[in-house]
């Protein structure tokens, strides 16, 4: 991983999520709907990132900029350190599970976007609800949960169009192989 | 190692986590600031691309009243002008010999330059902090630039409604949550506009609907539905509160003690567990969405600088 293209990437996502997201963002149900974009880089760095130690920072990473960027949710202001959490356990999963599956398929990209969405968010909602200073209450929490998996299908959606352009600067974030095995690929 | 340190920053206090957010926060701000433009303008855009043309004759009717109401407000330029000389002539009276009995809080003019990373919590970062004199529990209105008159004495009138609550504050910036916010909860009343209360009077077998001549304002608790709206639970059906009519703040509560718009009534459902009460759905009166310019009201207490207001 080249980390400081990385740290500015995750920079550009924060800005695009706080600002532009709203664009494509609606209300239907139970609150807004929107993509995770960090979702999307971190399914993208857990696919194509050689090392697990590499993907677990680079997912760690994430969800502390996501965690950073969000005041609000179950409870009176949430705390920093659940996302990151979460983001690492689904970045694991994802990359157990990426060598089982065929990585350039949008259909692929999609599910593991979800399933990442559907673990990250599940396990912070949760967290959040647990650690809040005032009880929620069950319908508020089923509620938020529901808006959860509407998120998670929609980032699922927009997580292979996000890999199109993400393969396209990969290069200034993801270090290619070295050695022996850079010549084998090539 | 990883897992270890988010376990430690879950468990610390919250005031660590609003810290971390507010050293991070004027490292958004400025790019966030113009992406919450951007957004609004595109969003502007499309609106009046989508609205379709008006037709000749809304048109002409449109510019009439345009040019009345230029006039008025020219006229009532004047006459506030007046009115300050007035009132300042008898603030100068009254701060000699009486009590001090306008609003003790100063309105603080912000931006928007932000919202949340995710969309669990309807909450927007401000281009204003502790250093602006920005305080959690602080209130924040709407700021509408369209109606804002030239003067130094007049900022109130553009505060038009209640959009939120200062949470987190920041040497530079703060979070408010929006009235919509699942977790914002506030004292409110409803003001019927629509059909007043009426009581059945039964005299001789026959049944008649009397109007009350007193129409008293109804004391609620107003609290946001997670998405686009207010609710209010615990109303009695017989206040017989009907869609069209006001939310507004409640004077008596301490930290905004005047009367300002927060929704209109949109809907009344029955309340499943008691069928004397209802539950009113509220449309709040401000684009939540597209806000950007907002005022915050910070009180002034006793022993500060009254120069500031």
């Amino acid at each position: 991983m080249r980390w400081i293209p990385y740290v500015i990437l995750l920079y550009l996502v924060v800005q695009l999520q706080t600002t532009l997201s709203r664009l494509v963002s609606f209300t239907f149900g139970p609150g807004e709907i929107g993509p995770d974009l960090a979702v999307v880089v971190a399914v993208f760095v857990a696919m194509q990132v050689r090392g697990g130690v590499e993907v677990y920072l680079a997912c760690w990473s994430a969800g502390l900029a996501v965690d950073l960027a969000s005041g609000g949710g179950p409870g009176i202001g949430t705390v920093v350190g659940p996302m990151s959490l979460t983001f690492t356990i689904a970045g694991w999963m994802v990359y157990r599970l990426r060598e089982t599956v065929f990585r350039q398929s949008m259909i692929t990209q999609a599910m593991l976007g979800f399933v990442f969405a559907l673990v990250a968010h599940g396990l912070w909602v949760t967290l959040q609800a647990i650690v809040a200073p005032r009880s929620i209450g069950w319908s508020d929490y089923w509620s938020v949960m529901l808006q959860m998996l509407l998120v998670a299908l929609y980032t699922a959606v927009v997580t292979p169009l996000g890999h199109k352009l993400l393969e396209r600067i990969s290069r200034w974030f993801v270090s290619p192989p070295m050695g022996r095995e850079r010549r084998s690929r090539y | 190692m990883l897992l270890i340190i988010s376990a430690v920053c879950t468990l610390l206090p919250r005031s660590f986590s609003a810290w971390l957010r507010g050293t991070l926060q004027p490292v958004l701000a400025p790019l966030g600031d113009a992406g919450t433009y951007l957004t609004t303008m595109f969003e502007h855009r499309v609106d009046k691309i989508t609205a379709g043309s008006t037709d000749p004759k809304r048109s002409e009717n449109l510019t009439d009243d345009s040019d009345y109401y230029r006039g008025m407000a020219v006229f009532w330029k004047r006459q506030a002008e007046n009115y300050r000389h007035q009132i300042e002539n008898l603030l100068a009276f009254q701060n000699l010999y009486g009590p001090l009995r306008d609003l003790p809080a100063v309105l603080i003019p912000a931006r928007v330059v932000g919202q949340d990373f995710l969309p669990y919590g309807r909450v927007r970062t401000l281009n204003v902090g502790k250093e602006n004199g920005v305080n959690g529990g602080t209130l924040v209105l709407l700021h509408d630039r369209s109606k804002v008159i030239q003067g130094s004495h007049l900022a109130v009138v553009t505060a038009t409604a209640l959009v939120g609550e200062v949470v987190e504050t920041a040497a530079f910036t703060a979070r408010f949550r929006l009235i919509s916010d699942r977790s914002f909860s506030m004292p409110a009343r409803i003001r019927r506009v629509v059909d007043m209360r009426t009581v059945t009077v039964t005299s001789e077998g026959q049944a008649a609907q009397i109007p009350l001549t007193q129409d008293q304002p109804i004391d609620v608790v107003v609290q946001g539905d997670g998405g686009k709206g207010l609710i209010v639970d615990n109303v009695k059906a017989y206040d017989n509160v009907k869609p069209g009519d006001l939310l507004v703040t409640n004077d008596e509560f301490l930290r905004l003690p005047v009367e300002i718009r927060i929704g209109v009534v949109s809907g009344v459902e029955p309340d499943p567990s008691s069928p004397q009460r209802v539950r009113l759905l509220c449309r709040p009166d401000a684009d939540l969405n597209r806000l950007r310019d907002v005022l915050i009201v910070a009180p002034v207490h006793a022993g500060q600088s009254r120069s500031r207001r």
